[in-house]
């Protein structure tokens, strides 16, 4: 009997304490914040506006294929037939709807992100800081939107009132599965979500985030890709006319090593920590010399001048197994720290200039788009004396498309910039080689309206949104 | 001895078993059916009379019968009862059957043991004699082909490497598909293991096992409940037996290399003339001006190529090599009545094939010991602690892992150049500098512990307490030396050199508390049953810290680093709370009854869907018990069982039916992200399955034998299901279908010849199992690595390829069906079809053994075989790749492309093609059998060895993996991990790549017991 009081008093003991072991069942991370913790301070709404441009530094966005792959697809660079051969299938156009460039998921993520912190921003007292944060949301909103569309649709200037565009999405609704607008309707709400930035940002973001000379800047190229040639002249000059010295001779090449911040309106700050190398795109390097992914096209190469300032920046002859190259430069990082890291550049004053001249030049105010052009010009060649050039009409604007072409080479531009002048790309014959022997590219050309200038909208997305559309042909 | 105790209590009856009168005598002898040896002490009695007589000690007998319907009756502990009829006979002699002793053998169950002959589950066990001695660091890998229904891939043939194991087929997406392994009685906290993680598992000495019982049933499994879907292993280690401390040292040497395979690699010579036919202008030949090999004149080429005779690397040899293994083991156990002990201490070097990296050092040691203070309680502790140590190769699908590099470098390139620097070849990277400069090693150290109480103050009931451990500390460094290759390529110029230190903590208990009865009532009716609870908590901590700036590469703790770099932390728990119980009833061990019901509650899922509740009932039939099978002397044994029920699975990520907002930063500043889509009604995966099995001995038991089928059906299937990217996220965790394995399993052990001086056995198992997707939210989801899906209909990882139809021999070109299935040119993804069947799901599997004793000499074998799945050979895929690789070494097979017109059973011209396309041309089947252990023992004899005063010498050699025959796969057929560093590679089979290569070994070794 004493044995079973012994047992009873065990197997009590033992089922109270597992009893309450049930409330041992609500464990909760150590990590994260639920979603209504998230948004309840002014520095909450600083670290969720701080998380949108991180979402931007993913790998297919301005953290890598953003600033390569306009390049690959178009005709400033080759493929190193002794590299990796990354990213050969967008190179060769042979991309499928199954593998693709993936912006659009990494794109929506961005947006995501700023329509949370648009749905909760009425909880921070009205006040600068709350316009503030909503307009940098606006921003990025818009310019994410901005970089799908260029990508996934037609060129707003070659694009019917009917042709596709991206689903504009301003919501966070996790059940969300929305069609496809038309690439004006696009355009339409990039525009208005600018004009609200622009409105109500603050001055004093830096150049980190977005800031009243970026969001106009981003406004001028959006005009100047709807071919709104007053409106983005006009942009360009607000923009200029807060911020207009685009990095002067001495500057350019400390641009790309982060030594100075002349020049640069928008870019995305990434730190050894992030892991991020956007020049592993590129090329990789060595004491054995520099192993390059992609390099200079050697054709391109002879349009830099000799006393263009770009040329060493952009371009350095390096070798590899004894071979040499043109190796890609702007990306190859910073004088310390983690080799091929640099910030991504988003938005720079000479694009302002060019973009200013570029509009000019198509209102024929030809001798006003020759003296932008100078501006910038002048920061770029050295010895340059604007008595020199007088160009106009159409050698002005092949003018300003060649210094477009030379100040953003390997920046991730030229694609657009082909496809929103209605051109295909036509590539050299070139081989990879320093002196433009060896392996040329397997292919040259892709006309002006083959169908793959639009690359394929992600198959993942088509089988689980029943509502998206895909692009022709694939 | 048993015989002689035997005898003398036969001794004892003949005494009380009073002499009767005599009508007709009928004398014989009884015999041992298992050698002939006579049997004394047996009862001989008659049927339906109190009248009976024992056998004398020649196993002779004399009794007198009433007449010639009298049925003589003879029955005796460990053999079959024979009833003879008398007829005319007057002399009948017998043979008794030795009963099978499985029968009588007490196995482990769920929280409890039981006799082996009152399952109603489907549960197989595997002996330790099966495990002991064999050269493997894990005993995952020892359990390939050994039990039908329990499938196992080695993941890779890096030392230490846990296993694939799926026991009837894999019911899972997502979620993990590992069984539940119990050890001792605690369930571990184990996973599928990770990229180069160590797996708990192999903290476990094979040689310290007693035994592994395998749950494969709802009836068995059930009372594991969420935990216990895909079945379950019990694995319980040996205690000490009764008698004096007995001290074994065990010790093994042998040897380690790389399986042979069938590809062959292009010799120098022949990969010059390939690069030359592709016009392909290799670096040296561009060296010497000639950009156009294939328009330049053979003389020119020729001068290039001798001088690359100097340069001529055979790879394989200056990468690979034997590797070294070796083990040496300690033993003392023994028991009194008071104090059961076993202690062991192993030490054990496993290097790896590859020069300089991926060895194994492990050290290990257990301690069982149970004290027993009085006749009603006991109180014991089982502790097994190990520290491995292994340094490690990179697993990835490019030149940073040598088992790629021993593929991809050309045989003309060098190992290093002129000057004694490493070359870096066409691929940009000198392996060999990369596994001197850029060591990797990690050190884990597990406790794997218990410690009961166990108390039966009450006739029937046994209370049971205990806490089990799982404790892992898991340390990994990752050093890249100042100015190596990969420094120059990653690093910063001006910190030269960084470090990255990261690992984690987990401490996992469980603490459980059961009552056991046992009860016989009227000598007829068996009854059983179990109540119990048990708290599970799981609390995991990392680290991760790097810095960069190093002096030079002879130091590489951080202290000496000059910067920091990233410093991160993280922990998470999680929490398991359940309540169970199970009753079993059997008449007269002759019709059998059990049910059993878990309740778990845990913290993973959604609050909606927190609790749980499982259960089975199962039932059994012993047909050799009924009187209608009397008449069937060759049946033994005949039992039908059956058994239906549920059990779930719970593992997934421990927040992952949160919403939820993470913290990171953006630039230097804090920054947050939405990390996760919240989905409250998240609840468990629940299997529910059926069996229906016979077991059987027949022929004087000889032969025995077990029939399964089985049908387990998953659904609320776990799966990141993708949702549309718009919304910002990828996927969400959801319930999302059912899948259904079905099958049949066979196992068949027959005793050739039991001799005294001979034993000869063999044994072999079937499983075939059919894995078929039922229910989907949304049909076609795609699968990790874009070349499976899953489908409505069709197995798991169904491919979705484009089809090759082979070459157009008047163009040399690559035909291909498109989606319509016409034959098309133009390869496009678009038109990629599902390969109807064709999966990696193994559709069935099995494994032979033999074993042979004569005189103290054993011989013994076991093979394995699996079929009926599908691998996609991406390595295959590499080294015929139609000029797209060129530039790297290729197979001898890729010389044999069309050439001209006409050619037939050719590869593509590589010539105009210049480029490779994924299809199902280079997806094979996988069908393999593999002579997994060949074995030969030799127990000294013991006159000999007891003059040395030893109790027994064993010596034996064995080879392990030796061959395999695999007829239509490229390369070693035993595919876990097709790449573990890319996406889709950690999936079993599902591709083939260059994950670290199986492995194949020799040792001797030698036991000696004092």
């Amino acid at each position: 009997m004493k044995m079973k009081k012994f047992i009873l008093a065990i197997s009590t003991v033992c089922l109270v304490g597992l009893g309450s072991c049930e409330k041992g069942l609500e464990l909760g991370p150590y990590n994260s914040a639920t979603i209504a913790q998230a948004f309840e301070s002014d520095s909450d709404f600083a670290n969720a506006v701080r998380g949108m441009y991180a979402s931007a530094l993913g790998g297919s966005y301005y953290g890598g294929s953003m600033i390569s792959l306009p390049d690959i697809l178009s005709d400033n660079v080759l493929v190193a037939r002794t590299g990796r051969l990354s990213n050969l299938s967008f190179h060769e156009w042979r991309y499928t709807a199954d593998g693709t460039w993936g912006l659009f998921a990494t794109a929506y993520t961005g947006i995501r992100r700023a329509n949370a912190i648009l749905e909760n921003i009425e909880r921070l007292p009205a006040g600068a800081s709350k316009e503030n944060y909503k307009a940098e949301a606006l921003a990025f909103r818009a310019m994410a939107h901005f970089d799908l569309v260029r990508l996934y649709g037609k060129a707003y200037t070659q694009a019917s009132d009917t042709d596709l565009g991206v689903p504009y999405v301003t919501s966070t609704d996790a059940t969300l599965k929305p069609s496809r607008e038309s690439v004006k309707t696009n355009f339409t709400k990039i525009e208005a979500d600018l004009k609200a930035a622009e409105a109500a940002i603050g001055s004093t973001n830096g150049i980190y985030r977005f800031n009243k000379a970026s969001v106009a800047a981003l406004l001028s190229r959006v005009y100047l890709y709807e071919g709104k040639w007053q409106e983005s002249a006009d942009a360009a000059t607000r923009s200029l006319a807060l911020s207009s010295n685009p990095g002067g001779l001495a500057d350019y090449a400390r641009i790309w090593t982060d030594a100075v911040n002349t020049g640069v309106l928008l870019k995305l700050q990434i730190v050894d920590k992030d892991r991020i190398s956007p020049g592993v795109e590129y090329s990789q390097s060595s004491a054995s010399g520099v192993r390059n992914e992609y390099v200079v096209d050697h054709l391109f190469l002879q349009s830099f001048k000799s006393n263009d300032v770009r040329t060493a920046a952009s371009v350095r002859l390096t070798t590899f197994n004894g071979q040499p190259y043109n190796s890609i430069a702007k990306w190859f990082g910073r004088a310390t720290g983690n080799a091929n890291v640099t910030d991504s550049k988003v938005i720079r004053v000479a694009e302002v200039w060019l973009n200013l001249a570029e509009s000019l030049a198509n209102l024929g105010k030809d001798a006003d788009a020759l003296t932008a052009l100078n501006n910038l010009r002048k920061n770029r060649y050295t010895n340059f004396d604007p008595g020199n050039f007088s160009e106009s009409g159409n050698t002005l604007k092949a003018a300003i498309d060649l210094e477009r072409r030379l100040e953003f080479a390997f920046e991730g531009h030229r694609l657009f910039d082909l496809k929103r002048k209605g051109l295909g790309i036509s590539r050299s014959s070139r081989g990879d080689k320093a002196d433009g022997t060896g392996t040329p590219a397997r292919f040259l050309s892709l006309s002006a309206t083959d169908y793959r200038l639009q690359l394929p909208i992600p198959s993942n997305e088509l089988r689980v949104n029943s509502n998206i559309q895909q692009n022709p042909n694939y | 001895m048993k015989r002689k105790l035997l005898f003398s209590l036969g001794m004892m009856l003949l005494w009380i078993v009073p002499v009767l009168a005599q009508d007709q005598v009928i004398s014989g002898k009884v015999s041992s059916s298992e050698d002939g040896s006579a049997l004394p002490g047996v009862s001989v009695s008659i049927k339906g009379s109190s009248r009976g007589i024992t056998t004398g000690s020649d196993g002779s007998y004399r009794l007198s019968v009433p007449g010639k319907n009298a049925v003589l009756s003879f029955t005796f502990v460990g053999f079959a009862k024979q009833e003879v009829s008398v007829g005319n006979k007057t002399v009948i002699d017998v043979s008794l059957v030795p009963e099978a002793s499985s029968l009588e053998e007490v196995v482990v169950i769920g929280y409890g043991t039981a006799k082996k002959q009152n399952l109603t589950g489907a549960q197989v066990n595997v002996s330790s004699k099966a495990l002991e001695n064999k050269p493997v660091t894990s005993f995952e890998n020892l359990l390939q082909g050994k039990a039908a229904g329990v499938q196992v891939t080695a993941q890779n043939g890096r030392p230490g490497a846990p296993a694939f194991i799926r026991i009837r087929g894999e019911g899972t997406l997502t979620a993990g598909a590992q069984p539940l392994i119990v050890v001792d009685g605690v369930p571990t906290a184990n996973s599928e293991g990770s990229i180069g993680s160590v797996n708990v598992l192999s903290s476990l000495n094979p040689n310290d096992i007693e035994d592994i019982s395998v749950l494969k049933d709802a009836s068995s499994a059930a009372i594991y409940g969420s935990r216990g879907a895909n079945g379950v292993i019990l694995v319980t280690t040996k205690k000490g037996k009764k008698g004096n401390a007995k001290v074994t040292l065990s010790t093994s040497y042998g040897i380690n290399e790389k399986t042979p395979d069938n590809f062959q690699m292009m010799n120098m010579r022949q990969k010059l003339e390939y690069e030359r036919d592709l016009d392909y202008a290799n670096e040296y030949v561009d060296a010497a001006g000639i950009t156009s090999p294939a328009s330049a004149s053979q003389a020119d080429l020729d001068k290039v190529w001798a001088s690359l005779e100097s340069k001529k690397t055979d790879w394989f040899n200056t990468l690979l090599r034997k590797g070294m293994n070796q083990i040496t083991r300690l033993g003392v156990s023994g028991a009194s009545d008071v104090f059961t002990y076993n202690v062991s201490l192993e030490n054990q070097i496993n290097e790896g094939i590859f020069k300089l990296a991926s060895d194994l050092w492990r050290k290990q040691g257990r301690v069982n010991v149970e004290f027993k203070p009085n006749n009603w309680a006991k109180i014991g502790t089982n502790i097994n602690f190990s520290n491995i140590k292994t340094n490690e190769v990179r697993d990835r699908y490019n030149a940073q892992n040598p088992a790629f590099a021993i593929y991809a470098y050309n045989p003309y390139e060098p190992e290093r150049l002129a000057d004694g620097s490493f070359n870096l070849t066409h691929q940009g990277f000198p392996i060999s500098e990369a596994l001197e400069n850029n060591p990797e090693s990690l050190t884990t150290n597990t406790g794997l512990s218990s410690a009961y109480l166990s108390l039966t103050p009450i006739k029937n009931f046994e209370f049971r307490s205990q806490a089990g451990v799982t404790w892992v500390d898991y340390y990994r460094e990752s050093y890249v030396k100042p100015n190596s290759v990969l420094d120059q390529y990653v690093g910063d110029p001006a910190a030269r050199g960084s470090k990255t230190d990261n690992g984690y903590q987990s401490f996992n208990y469980v603490f459980s508390n059961t009552i056991n009865y046992n009860n016989t009532i009227a000598d007829k009716h068996n009854i059983r049953a179990l109540v119990g609870v048990e708290y599970t908590n799981d609390n995991y901590r990392s680290f991760s810290f790097s810095t960069k700036g190093f002096p030079n590469g002879k130091v590489s703790t951080q202290d000496n680093a000059s910067t920091p770099v990233s410093a991160t932390s993280a922990k998470t728990d999680w929490a398991l709370f359940s309540l169970f119980g199970r009753v079993g009833y059997d008449f007269n061990q002759k019709y059998f009854l059990d049910a059993s019901i878990r309740r778990d509650g845990s913290s993973r899922f959604g609050v909606d869907n927190r609790y749980g509740l499982f259960g089975s009932v199962s039932a059994g039939w012993e047909l050799t018990k009924e009187s209608f099978m009397e008449d069937l002397t060759f049946v033994n044994q005949l039992k039908l069982r059956g058994s239906y029920g549920t059990s779930g699975n719970d593992r997934i990520g421990n927040y992952t039916s949160l919403g939820l907002y993470r913290y990171s930063s953006y630039g230097t500043s804090s920054a947050t992200f939405p990390s996760q889509l919240p989905n409250p009604s998240l609840t468990w995966e629940k299997s529910a399955s059926a069996n229906v099995g016979i077991d059987f001995a027949l022929l004087k038991n000889k032969l025995t034998g077990t029939v399964d089928y089985y049908q387990r059906k998953t659904s609320n299937l776990l799966f990141d299901r993708p949702v549309s990217s718009t919304t910002g996220f990828s996927s969400r965790t959801e319930n999302v279908g059912a899948v259904e394995n079905s099958g049949i399993e066979l196992t068949l052990n027959y005793k050739i010849i039991q001799t005294k001086d001979l034993y000869w056995d063999i044994s072999a198992n079937f499983t075939n199992n059919n894995n078929k997707v039922l229910e989907l939210t949304e049909d076609n989801l795609n699968r990790s690595g874009g070349v499976s899906k899953l489908k409505i209909g069709e197995p798991i990882d169904v491919y979705y390829l484009n089809r090759y139809v082979g070459v157009n021999k008047e163009t040399g070109a690559p035909i291909y069906l498109d989606k319509n299935g016409s034959n098309t040119e133009t390869w496009s993804a678009g038109d990629a079809v599902i390969l109807s069947g064709k999966s990696r799901q193994i559709k069935y599997f099995g494994g032979l053994a033999t074993s042979v004793t004569y005189k103290g000499v054993t011989l013994s074998a076991d093979a394995v075989y699996q079929g009926g799945h599908y691998v996609l050979n991406y390595r295959w895929q590499d080294l015929t790749s139609d000029g797209e690789n060129v530039y790297q070494n290729q197979a001898v097979d890729a010389l044999n492309y069309w050439k001209k017109a006409g050619d037939v059973n050719v590869l593509p011209d590589p010539r105009k093609l210049y480029q490779s396309f994924s299809s199902d041309r280079f997806l094979q089947k996988g069908d393999y059998i593999r002579l997994r252990n060949v074995t030969v023992a030799y127990n000294l004899p013991s006159n000999w060895v007891k003059k040395a005063k030893m109790q027994s010498v064993r010596v034996y050699a064995q080879a392990q993996n030796w061959l395999y025959w695999a007829p239509e796969f490229k390369g070693d057929p035993e595919v876990g991990f097709g790449q573990a560093e890319s996406t889709g590679g950690t999936v079993q089979g599902l591709f083939s790549a260059y994950s670290y290569p199986q492995t194949r070994t020799v040792n001797v070794g030698l036991d000696i017991t004092f």
